[in-house]
This record gives C-alpha cells, structure tokens and sequence, in this order.
C-alpha cells in the first residue's frame, strides 16, 4: 500500500475524521466523480464524513466580487469540519479545492485580511486542512487487479486549477504532472503522453463565452484522439463535463472518465456503482474490453 | 521591455482584445480604462498560466480578479456582460440557497431559444442525474450572516485595482 494511502487510513484510525467537502459540482455535473470516489473509498476502508451543511466555496463568483467574502466563504467551511472534529477535508473539486488553499494561504500571509476574516466569521477556531484525492491516492496501486484494463489506451488531463499556481494548489508538478499517470498504469491500463494534459478546457466559459471554450475543448479533443486515445481521464468535474459536451465531442464520442472509475475497474467494483450510467458519453465499448 | 511568457501561454489570446502582459503593461502606465473595459478581464478563465510563468512573480491573476472587484463596485459596464452577469447569478444563488443551483443559473443566462436548442441535451443531463431539477440548500443562516458581516466591512473600503507585485 502506498504511503498517502496508509496516512489517510492511519488518521482515520486515530479518531481523526476525514470530512468530504463535495461542492455544489459534486452531486449534479460531477456525479460519476461523487459516485465512484465514494465507491473507492469504501472499498479502501477509509471512514469518511460527508458534510451536511456545506455551503458554496464562492468560486471565482465571489473573488470577482470581494476579496473577503472569497477568503470567508471556504474558511467557514473549514472550521465547521473542524469544529465537527475532523482534521482533514476531502475536495474532489479543484476550483473548490484551489479557493480553500488560497483562502488559508491569504488569512496566514494577509495580518489585515485575517483579522477581517476572523471578525466576519466572529471566531478564531482551527481550521480543517484541505486535502485532494490524487494526494490521498498518491502511488495507488491495487494490490490484485481484478480486471484486465491493459487493452485501453487513456491520456490524462490535468486542467488548470490542480496544478496551478503551484504554490496554491500544487497537487502535482505543473508543467509535467505525472500522478493520474502513474495511478493508471498501477491499475494495469495504457497511458499515452500528449499535448494537452495541463491545458485550459475554458471552464466557466461554457456559459459566458462559449464560442472560446468550443475551440479550447475541441483542441484538446483533437489531441487525444491523435495520440490515439480511447478515453481521456481526467481529475475535474468542470474538464469532464465540458469535454463530454462539446460539439466535436458530441460527433467523436471519446469517452471522458474519472481516475476513481478506473480505479473501481481495477479493484472488481460493478460499473453502476462507479457512475458510468451517469456517463454522458458511453463507455460500453470500452467496458466490453475490460469484462 | 516584457519577456511576454504570459501572453505566449494564455489560452483565449485568440479571443482576447488584450494580452496579459498589456494588462500589466497598462496598469504600470495608468491606463486604467483600457483594462477595466476590457474583454480579457472577464474573458480570463483563471487558468494560472501567465502566474506560474511569469519569472519576475507578478501576480497577474491577482490583479485581473481586482480588476473585476473594481468593474463590479464602481458599475462599469463589463466588456462581457454574460461573464459578469454570471458570478452575480451565482452569488444570487448562494445568498439565496448557500449554495449554487445549477439550473437557475441556466435559466437566469441563457434565452429562452438557447434553452430549447439545448433541450435534447438538458433531457438527457436530467435523466442520468447530471443535473438536478430542483436546488438543495446549505447552511443559509451562516451564510446570511458572512453576507451582511462582509458587507459592512467592504461598504467604504478603497479601491484596489490592478496589484503588480515585482518580487
């Protein structure tokens, strides 16, 4: 087992509760994500605590409109997880998990925004530490691999926000990220090295400028079936959604899965239960290759 | 003299009426105008390219969401009414719910024909629960409050635009 797994176990163990933060994503656009991480993590035997109360992370919403209220909106989620007597918080998302960091990383560097924080919040309490999943199953290997994936071919994209600004989000090198990589090889499947893996998919822009994140998302299509992909593996709910949707998808029909599905498929876990029924794009070619 | 990295590597350049680095550039000279009017402050999707690039560490992205902060408090008419009109339709909906309804949102941007256009494609989204048809709600009580605390500090606070911090 590797050692961010063992880590996440060992902590569970000690009582200190491991929370999951899904977002606002999470349980719609990003439900094969929810869903299979889920999945994975109960196989994995890893307590989890998903929060009830959660509230929005104000995304780039709330930055556009006040440096504060960004700052506030995820810290106040993380004392509650906290405060709920966890030490850890699980974000799936990266545009979540991006504002959480950044939002700690203010409040530690700013003495002038965190003592507006802190009033805001009217508290000083502890917060949870943010954590996301590619650090949890950082060097993932299955033990035994109860599915032969080694007839697939997948590229991995990586998107903006888990690798950049370093500094923020840094969940693996930014310019030549290796994680997802190196997960599904562990899991016995092909990964290709392409052009596109930690470039911009447009995100947001699907509604506000669609015409620019058409073309960003059809680069990046383009480049994966030239690498001779069979299904691009992806990390964010934002990246997948867009490229299952856009319009040279809807003619290409490349499958866009999560790293949690394949690590499902290596472990045994039934396709249902991993989210592929919520696949927009079908994979029930790729999943005949596997059975 | 600009090595320009972060226009080399910004990913709507294509679309873009200014460059990241012109950005910079405009500010440093006073222009303020050309980039709190501008598309490419809206047009950013906050991919962090020109950030992680750039070898002086100016904090571009930093500078283009306080941009935003002055456009949005000062009512400048945005250079993409659809972008600004978004984060506002986002925070309506987490003042409202605490958290972000998805289909409001749609039904707040798009027009009625963008919808029906799209129909097939919503229908579909609902039926493998990709989306959901009706809103859940986080904790509003708290976030009412973190509204209107956050509120009364930003009420008078100075504007702050367009930071380049040379480290």
């Amino acid at each position: 087992m590797n050692k961010p797994l063992k880590i996440a176990i060992a902590r569970a163990g000690e009582g200190k509760k491991l929370a999951y933060y899904p977002g606002c994503s999470l349980s719609s656009a990003g439900r094969p994500y929810d869903m299979s991480l889920k999945a994975v993590l109960k196989h994995l035997g890893i307590p989890f605590a998903e929060m009830k109360d959660w509230t929005c992370c104000g995304s780039f919403a709330a930055a556009a409109q006040d440096p504060l209220l960004a700052g506030v909106l995820p810290l106040s989620n993380l004392r509650l997880a906290a405060f709920d007597g966890c030490s850890d918080i699980l974000i799936p998302c990266p545009e979540c998990y991006s504002r959480f960091r950044k939002s700690l990383e203010d409040y530690s560097e700013n003495g002038n925004l965190s003592r507006k924080m802190d009033d805001v919040l009217e508290s000083h309490s502890p917060a949870a530490k943010p954590v996301h999943p590619l650090e949890i199953f950082s060097g993932f290997s299955p033990g035994e691999i109860k599915r032969d994936l080694s007839k697939i071919k997948a590229v991995c994209y990586y998107g903006c926000l888990l690798v950049r600004p370093p500094e923020i989000s840094g969940v693996d090198d930014c310019e030549n990220p290796r994680k997802m990589e190196l997960i599904l090889r562990a899991c016995g499947m092909q990964t290709a090295d392409w052009e596109c893996r930690t470039d911009c998919c447009g995100g947001s822009l699907s509604i506000s400028s669609p015409e620019t994140e058409e073309r960003l998302s059809e680069t990046i299509i383009d480049s994966a079936l030239e690498a001779g992909a069979d299904c691009i593996v992806t990390a964010c709910q934002m990246c997948q959604m867009n490229l299952e949707v856009c319009r040279k998808n809807r003619k290409k029909n490349l499958p866009v899965l999560y790293f949690t599905q394949i690590m499902g498929l290596a472990m045994g876990l039934k396709p249902s239960i991993l989210g592929f029924g919520s696949n927009l794009v079908d994979a029930e070619n790729l999943l005949k290759k596997v059975e | 003299m600009q090595c320009r990295k972060c226009g080399a590597g910004c990913p709507v350049s294509k679309e873009s009426d200014i460059l990241p680095h012109q950005v910079v550039h405009a500010l440093r000279m006073g222009m303020k105008g050309t980039v709190l009017e501008s598309r490419m402050i809206w047009l950013c999707p906050l991919c962090g390219t020109c950030n992680t690039r750039c070898p002086q560490g100016v904090d571009i992205m930093g500078a283009i969401e306080n941009c935003r902060n002055t456009v949005l408090s000062e009512k400048i008419n945005p250079g993409i009414p659809a972008a600004a009109g978004l984060a506002g339709a986002m925070l309506a909906s987490i003042e409202r719910r605490g958290r972000v309804y998805e289909l409001g949102i749609v039904r707040a941007m798009k027009e009625t024909k963008e919808i029906l256009r799209e129909f097939r494609l919503g229908l579909k989204m609902l039926y493998k629960g990709r989306l959901r048809l009706f809103p859940t709600s986080g904790d509003r009580l708290r976030v009412k409050k973190i509204l209107k605390r956050t509120m009364e500090h930003t009420g008078k606070n100075s504007e702050k635009e367009g930071n380049t911090r040379v480290e």
